[in-house]
């Protein structure tokens, strides 16, 4: 009875079970608010598809790959995965250069592959982040597999088994202790001393046709590029800078160099396994014979690869950034970073654990003059002798005076072949206001291949422009198509339509509309866009005793035949003021509050940023970042994480929860067919009840939530766009990576990309996933972007025809594809809430015109709102870009999801009403209560919005491959997760027991006492 | 005659938030790195404060259960020695 009424060891069972007890209770209720995130993690659709047996359904997007009982067909279609991916992964590839024939290797060539990268766990298939897609490596030959498939190559096996099964990168997130979202990367390639060793050094000699060394560079969500990672690496970079080579690296390629030099090996491949451009300058010391940029080409890469450098693919892809020397030289790299104001008033409270960065800013304030059109526009105006612009500004590789050829080593479009194109016949004839571009392309070499050929526009840079701030680059791609595999000594006649509507220019602070001006505008044809310039500038009378350089540098004159100017008579500044879907819809400046020039929380300090441009390239040079103040009060209040919501004066409070239409209750299946304005959407809106709204905008956590009172199904959504991310078809078991944008873009085949991505729309139908977070048309405002890999290049035109690709292939399959990440958001650092500042033009130039085509062609049906602010408004509520561009002027139909809403300013509740009000549908979040529209049930503004936003959410799922398996009577049935039947059996147990403890130690406490008293021993 | 401490008792406190402590310290990484792997990074154990809070806490926990437990054991064993025999219930007893 004594150890029975142990009061001790009764209190601690009774404190254990009773704080159990709490845990379980107290769970329960968190557990209820974080159900979506719960189901996400742990993969659990709740809702059941109930479908009578002999229903018709809905059956608009099959999958292509059926077995002959109907059932998806998991093998078939990723064996088509593969073989598309592998075809786009070989067109993409670029070949920089190849002297003594080094590629293609020659048949029967013993190689021995270099790098840590040479293993398969090493490559980067793709880049990092919520992009990435794991690569289950045994899907696929490894190199060595690879290369002797076909028995013409023999790989070293001693050197290839010397490295290191993992080894090749790592990531160190917040390396320096700062939690402000950046990660470092380290490249751990192997010392030269470690890899030479004598058994493996006595190798070389038998494999000695080809020393090809893999450089592998990787970029990822929260993980920029530029940072000084030498301090936290073994193997230093020489310049303390990721994209430059590694002392180990370097070490390597002397390395080869001398043995190749004393007989050893006969040839030294360079292959770079990258998704931005490496810095050129160490790089090219070295007598490398052939250099390959390979890009990231997911499951793919090892076959793509083999293609080329066997010769059974002629390289035919093109560059889709400028590779200069020094990644610094770009004008842009100047205000990339992490910048805080310098004094501040009373902004929101830096909360870096809630995502919320404050205190950041980013300045475009190299405008337009981004990429290519700052090297080659300053390479003109050098040629011309205007704007100062040989002066010593912004010479970052060379010395002395700026030169093009001290600073880019290939220029944007640069790409050689096996063979040898020739371009004849450029012909530029004009139909109603379309220009048609027609070359004709002669294969002058012994291999067949393909060839990309690019078409740009010089437009005039006038007195009017001057006067009014507006910039116009020298060039600028406006058109590209590509020639079928042309055989040696074949021709094909290519044209390519340019529409005049690429002739307008945005003139932010005078019409502040689209201006078409008169003067002559060039359209030329070349190799590259170094080589149109040349050409355009041959026509208007320069030679090479102008300084003019071809594309590697070399003094050279273009060839005025590949150019043609056409003349506008007239200022018409009207024509393009008015959006070309609607011309109700008037095209005027949205973003006044993210100009410094202009907003009036700025007014205190125009003087801080000075735009680059080409009236003064020594006056307007960056030299140093803009420094900016958060002081004005203007400025704190746009910063606050709410402000008052807009009231509609004519907004009604929506009816909730009644069946209004005649015929009785409205299914979204019955809708099919319907347009977007059909009145019957009013019916079946009046459907829904108020905590469905809420629920379908506010709790998307890689779901579309169902709405059962008019049995819309859930919507499984999982990251992109390198493939689907951790959903895998049953029979296959793996994932599949598909080549990166950058290799996509690389292609300049606007089919090959739409093919790739309608097998990837099929591997979605197959992984019963609905939407994608993807794809993304970031502009790669510097090399250092993190998510460059994922985006497609530094010029907006061929960013938005891939995008559109894209967007074509993957709806064609009836995805939902969330087109990322609008807008502003090039760079990581601080990407959750920093504020980003430009002025207009080059925001609809430059960031805008990505997204534009895949919008107005493409027809998107969905689009993600960027985590940064642009000026100081969230972007998910900035109603200019949402609403007036992207809906009105573009006539966008689809919905605006948030990127992962974890940040305070776009996930509290005031927050949430302006987003809904300016445009922003959708909530990439799981929470369900406390943040959503709390307090505005009765607010018939937002109430109104929230409706609209249903609708817009409704109509596309609607049209997606989610309704497919649905029928007339199909029902969406809530069934109760798992974990909650473990919460309630916790609950009692605990309970049960707490109660026991409890009694057990009090009685443990009074039975002592009344033994006491009654004096009993 | 000594009153006796009740080193156990404490000992057994320390145990049941050592536990719950360890079982937090554990979800937490979990949880953490689930988020993390949205974008593919890394979670740390100690990545943020209260992670490291919530570490040391348990330690303490821990070493505190072990103190006690080395503290009723010299304590038993000086007990014995007082009151020359059994100890527990007996002192337990007398100490009411």
């Amino acid at each position: 009875m004594k150890k029975l009424f142990n009061k001790y060891l009764w209190t601690l069972f009774s404190i254990f079970f009773v704080i159990a007890f709490i845990i379980f209770i107290v769970g329960e209720s968190v557990i209820r608010e974080n159900e979506t995130n719960i189901n996400y993690g742990f993969g659990i659709d709740p809702y059941k598809q109930v479908t009578g047996e002999d229903e018709e359904v809905v059956n608009d997007y099959p999958s292509d790959f059926l077995k002959a009982d109907g059932t998806l067909d998991d093998v078939a279609m990723r064996k088509n995965s593969m073989a598309v991916s592998e075809a786009a992964a070989a067109e993409g590839a670029v070949l920089l250069w190849n002297e003594n024939g080094a590629l293609p290797l020659k048949e029967h060539a013993k190689i021995s592959f270099f790098g840590v990268s040479s293993k398969p766990k090493n490559y980067l298939y793709i880049g990092h982040g919520s992009g990435h897609v794991t690569v289950t490596t045994t899907d696929f030959p490894d190199l060595k597999a690879q290369f002797e498939s076909e028995q013409k190559f023999t790989v070293n096996p001693t050197l290839l088994n010397s490295y290191p099964d993992t080894q090749a990168y790592a990531i160190l997130s917040n390396p320096n202790g700062d939690d402000n979202h950046y990660r470092e990367f380290t490249v751990n390639e192997r010392a030269w001393n470690t890899v030479a060793t004598s058994s493996v050094s006595a190798s070389f000699k038998d494999y000695g046709d080809a020393a090809i060394y893999i450089i592998s560079r990787t970029g990822a969500e929260d993980g920029d590029t530029w940072f000084d990672t030498s301090k936290n690496t073994p193997d230093r970079h020489i310049e303390d800078n990721y994209l430059d080579l590694t002392k180990n690296e370097a070490d390597t390629l002397e390395a080869l160099c001398e043995l190749k030099k004393n007989g050893t090996f006969s040839s030294v491949i360079l292959v770079l396994n990258t998704g931005t451009p490496m810095q050129m300058k160490n790089i090219v010391k070295y007598d490398i014979d052939a250099c390959l940029f390979a890009g990231m080409g997911g499951n793919a890469s090892f076959a793509a690869l083999y293609d080329v450098m066997s010769g059974k693919v002629s390289p035919s892809g093109r560059l889709v950034d400028t590779y200069a020397y020094d990644g610094n030289s770009a004008p842009s790299s100047v205000n990339t970073g992490a910048f805080e104001f310098t004094k501040y008033g009373s902004l929101p409270a830096e909360n870096r654990g809630g995502n919320s960065y404050n205190h950041a800013y980013i300045v475009y304030e190299e405008g337009i003059y981004v990429g290519y059109r700052y090297y080659e526009t300053r390479y003109a105006d050098a040629v011309m002798g205007s704007g100062n612009a040989s002066s010593s500004a912004g010479v970052v590789a060379g010395s002395g005076n700026w030169k093009y050829q001290d600073e880019v080593k290939f220029p944007f479009g640069y790409g050689i072949s096996y063979t040898n194109f020739g371009y004849s016949d450029f012909k530029v004839t004009k139909s109603g206001s379309d220009y048609n571009v027609s070359v004709t392309v002669e294969n002058k070499g012994n291999v067949a291949a393909k060839t990309p050929v690019q078409i740009y526009l010089q437009k005039p840079y006038t007195d009017y422009d001057r006067e009014k701030g507006i910039e116009k680059s020298a060039i600028e791609l406006v058109g590209y198509t590509k020639t079928g595999l042309l055989e040696p000594g074949k021709k094909q006649t290519v044209t390519v339509t340019v529409p005049e509507y690429e002739f307008k220019t945005y003139d932010s602070y005078g019409e502040k509309t689209y201006i078409l001006e008169k003067g002559d505008y060039y359209l030329a044809t070349g190799f590259d866009a170094h080589d149109a310039l040349n050409n355009i500038l041959a026509l208007r009378g320069y030679d090479a005793e102008d300084g003019m350089v071809d594309s590697l540098g070399a003094s050279a004159a273009g060839d005025a035949s590949f150019a043609y100017a056409a003349n506008v008579k007239q200022d018409d500044f009207t024509k393009y003021s008015v959006a070309p879907a609607d011309s109700r819809v008037k095209v005027t400046n949205q973003f006044d509050n993210a100009d410094i020039l202009l907003y009036p929380g700025t007014a205190d300090q125009r003087d801080a940023v000075t735009y680059l441009s080409r009236k003064d390239w020594a006056g307007t040079y960056p030299e140093a970042p803009v420094s900016l103040e958060a002081r004005n009060r203007t400025f704190v209040t746009d910063m606050q994480y709410s402000a008052t919501v807009e009231t509609d004066p004519d907004a009604v409070m929506p009816k909730y929860g009644e069946v209004t239409n005649p015929a009785g209750r409205l299914n979204l299946v019955n809708m099919k067919g319907l347009s977007y304005s059909d009145e019957h959407w009013e019916n079946l809106l009046d459907q829904l009840t108020w905590e469905e709204t809420i629920t379908i905008c506010g709790v998307g956590n890689h779901v579309i939530s169902a709405c059962p009172s008019v049995a819309s199904p859930p919507v499984l959504a999982y990251d992109g766009p390198a493939g689907v991310r951790e959903k895998v078809p049953k029979d296959v078991g793996t994932s599949m990576a598909f080549p990166g944008g950058v290799l996509l873009a690389s292609t300049w085949n606007e089919e090959a990309v739409e093919e790739v991505c309608k097998a990837f729309g099929n591997e979605l139908i197959h992984a019963g996933v609905g939407e994608l977070y993807g794809t993304g048309a970031g502009i790669h405002r510097s090399v250092y972007g993190g998510r460059n890999w994922e985006y497609f290049s530094e010029d907006p035109f061929i960013s938005g025809r891939t995008l559109t690709a894209e967007v074509k292939g993957l709806q064609g399959k009836g995805a939902i594809v969330n087109i990322k990440h609008f807008a502003l958001n090039d760079q990581e650092i601080y990407r959750c809430g920093t504020t980003t500042w430009a002025n207009e033009q080059a925001i609809r130039e430059i960031y805008l015109k990505a997204f534009e085509p895949a919008v107005t062609e493409g027809n998107a049906n969905g689009v993600m709102s960027s985590l940064n602010r642009i000026g100081c408004v969230w972007a998910g509520k900035h109603k200019g870009l949402l609403t007036n561009v992207l809906r009105d002027e573009w006539g966008f139909i689809g919905l605006v999801e948030t990127d992962s809403a974890s940040g305070l300013y776009m996930r509290l509740v005031d927050a949430r009403a302006e987003a809904i009000v300016a445009g922003n549908d959708l909530w990439l979040r799981g929470n369900s209560n406390g943040e959503l529209w709390t307090g505005y049930e009765n607010n018939a503004t937002v109430a109104c919005a929230l409706r609209e936003s249903a609708h817009r959410i409704l109509y596309t799922v609607l049209n997606s491959a989610a309704m497919d398996g649905v029928g007339n009577n199909t029902k969406w049935v809530y069934e109760t997760p798992w974990y909650y039947s473990v919460i309630t059996a916790g609950q009692i147990v605990t309970g049960v027991l707490s109660g026991i403890g409890i009694a057990m130690a009090v009685a443990s406490f009074v039975l002592p006492l009344r033994k006491k008293k009654g004096g009993k021993s | 005659m000594k009153k006796k401490k009740h080193w156990g008792f404490f000992a057994g406190l320390c145990g049941v938030f050592a536990f719950y402590l360890t079982v937090a310290f554990v979800a937490l990484g979990l949880i953490l790195g689930r988020i993390e792997a949205e974008t593919n990074g890394q979670a740390n154990l100690f990545g943020t404060w209260w992670q490291v809070a919530i570490f040391v806490l348990d330690l303490l926990c821990v070493l505190g259960m072990a103190a006690f437990i080395v503290l009723s054991v010299l304590s038993r064993k000086r007990m014995a020695k007082v009151n020359g025999g059994d100890v527990m219930e007996v002192a337990d007893e007398k100490a009411v």
